[in-house]
């Protein structure tokens, strides 16, 4: 695979609202390694979003998905490896990424509404010193319509359901208005229903150009949500469209014997 | 009364973070700080005693940090062993240094000594509360709670967006390029300063007292983070006024011949504040609670 790595951000393209071309990498990983406690759970991970792509990561437990994202995000400090979003650096991006953390990661029975959690999406946007206006709240309230939660925007986020607490965050994500959305199992503990929607979401976001990659852990479901994966076992198994990556043995490949029989079976009957 | 409403509002947040002993620590980790910097300079005045408990407080955060990594140890752990070594040390340092004999002393670390403070200058009517000459009068110890509380309501104001979002979600605000870190220093800094400003009034006890217990009266009454911040200032209030009172008048009306220690009645008056929403807030009390989630 050939990556062009020179800066790309100047250009007219580049502009926001623009649709992404072929040409443009939304996110580049390159030679990534993460190490906790000098064992390593990353091992010189090379990676290219395409764009518009709803891709699904999956691999085992202990496989580094989540830590992937947070090391892409410079949530976790890597031993080496760069990250590029749209030709540069991702500090200086951060605005147009997108972080959506597994909802377990909070305590929910902080003092705030909805509304007030989907508001924090623009917090980047408002800066430091400034309040939140009228027209902020406005936009977070969008963001809350779209994932069907106007109705529960004054309760407190404790009293939502899981797949309340869930929407509540990627509405959050959509208010930050980004072009990358990384998420950290957005479907786990979500009703099918909630499922459903939460995938329709994404497919909008990937339609818009946008690219998405979200953690995953159903085998049975990747061919039917996902457009490309990124199969992870410390290192990259395989990647690419759900098509030619997806196989079983790349799957025998990242799970080892710790894939059940069924796994593989649901996997084989998807196809 | 102004000690109480600062620190309980920093209190608010240190309650969310889970770092409620976060106060206790540095309530108690500032005294070599503020020792250290009543030697160097030879005066005890309030921004020598700031300036010393910050460098403190700050050398406290890395110390329990850490202690925290290479121990290995939880962060309770880290800040029980941190804090009560630099107070043993703060303790030694008054004592070698001789300057307990002029002002401070363990006695007074501990407790405070609201009493002291009390402010004669008014002749009991308010007309004299606006005369400047009386003003002047004004116990060092309440200008400095005064300009510290201002400063405080108006940092909470200011960062109330990034103290919100880093409490709530650091990952979150990290990645919008708030950082967590530097959020929570500004906050331990200014845990130190409230904790400074209050202690050298109503003593170390009470300060904590006042960090945890109105945050967490208010928190059972209210689901709104601003309305919960508000409220912290008025169980505060209200504790310290009728503490006070009870602690001068009290003992008389028991029959009682001395009065009490104001400091100790103001934390138990909170206490009590905070025992009574536990059992008869609208939706968390466990007297009340219909289908709350807050508590098993």
């Amino acid at each position: 695979m050939t990556v062009n790595t020179e800066p790309l951000v100047g250009r007219p393209a580049y502009q926001a609202g623009v649709a992404i071309s072929q040409t443009n990498l939304p996110l580049f990983v390159g030679g990534l390694t993460v190490a906790y406690d000098r064992r390593p759970v990353l091992w010189n991970i090379e990676y290219t979003a395409p764009p518009g792509g709803v891709v699904g990561i999956i691999g085992p437990n202990g496989a580094g998905k989540t830590t992937f994202l947070r090391a892409v995000m410079g949530l976790i400090p890597r031993l080496s490896g760069q990250i590029r979003v749209f030709g540069t650096d991702i500090a200086q991006q951060t605005k147009r990424v997108a972080y959506v953390p597994q909802r377990t990661s909070v305590d929910w029975n902080f003092p705030a509404s909805t509304l007030d959690v989907v508001t924090m999406g623009l917090y980047g946007r408002i800066g430091w010193f400034r309040p939140v206006r009228r027209k902020h709240r406005a936009s977070a309230m969008e963001a809350l319509d779209r994932l069907g939660l106007a109705d529960f925007a004054d309760r407190q986020i404790g009293q939502l359901s899981g797949g309340q607490q869930q929407r509540a965050f990627i509405a959050r994500a959509l208010a930050q208005q980004a072009e990358i959305y990384l998420l950290d199992e957005p479907l786990a503990g979500v009703d099918a229903a909630t499922e459903n929607r939460i995938i329709n979401i994404l497919h909008g976001l990937g339609e818009a150009g946008y690219t998405v990659l979200a953690v995953h852990h159903d085998l049975s479901t990747v061919r039917n949500y996902f457009s490309d994966v990124l199969i992870l076992n410390g290192q990259v198994v395989a990647s690419g469209p759900t098509g030619k990556a997806f196989t079983d043995l790349a799957l025998t490949k990242a799970y080892g014997g710790r894939l059940t029989e069924s796994a593989m079976a649901i996997s084989n009957a998807a196809d | 009364m102004l000690a109480c409403v600062a620190c309980s509002l920093v209190g608010n947040f240190l309650v969310l973070r889970r770092q409620s002993l976060m106060g206790d620590a540095i309530s108690h980790a500032v005294l070599p700080g503020i020792v250290g910097a009543y030697v160097l300079a030879g005066v005890i005045d309030a921004f020598t005693m700031m300036t010393g408990a910050l460098v403190s407080a700050l050398v406290a955060v890395m110390l329990i940090e850490l202690t925290r990594r290479i121990g290995r140890l939880e962060p309770g752990a880290a800040m029980g062993t941190v804090f009560t070594v630099m107070f043993a040390i703060g303790v030694v340092m008054l004592e070698w240094t001789g300057s307990s004999n002029v002002h401070l002393d363990t006695q007074h670390a501990l407790f405070g000594s609201l009493e002291t403070i009390i402010w004669i200058g008014p002749d009991g009517t308010w007309d004299t509360l606006t005369d400047p000459d009386v003003l002047a009068t004004l116990p060092r110890q309440i200008t400095t709670l005064f300009v510290v509380t201002v400063l405080l309501s108006f940092l909470c104001l200011i960062f109330f967006k990034e103290l919100q979002i880093t409490t709530f979600d650091p990952a979150m605000a990290a990645t919008l390029g708030i950082s967590p870190t530097l959020v929570g220093t500004g906050l331990v800094l200014a845990t130190g300063v409230a904790a400074v400003a209050a202690f050298e009034a109503v003593g170390s006890i009470l300060v904590i007292a006042m960090f945890i217990s109105p945050p967490c009266t208010a928190r059972m009454l209210t689901d709104q983070l601003t309305t919960q911040i508000l409220l912290t200032a008025l169980v505060a209030a209200i504790s310290s006024i009728i503490g006070y009172l009870l602690a001068a008048f009290g003992p008389g009306i028991l029959g009682g011949q001395h009065a009490l220690n104001a400091a100790g009645m103001v934390a138990v008056v909170a206490g009590a504040f905070q025992a009574l929403a536990m059992l008869f807030a609208p939706r968390y009390g466990a007297l009340r609670r219909g289908n709350g989630t807050l508590i098993p």
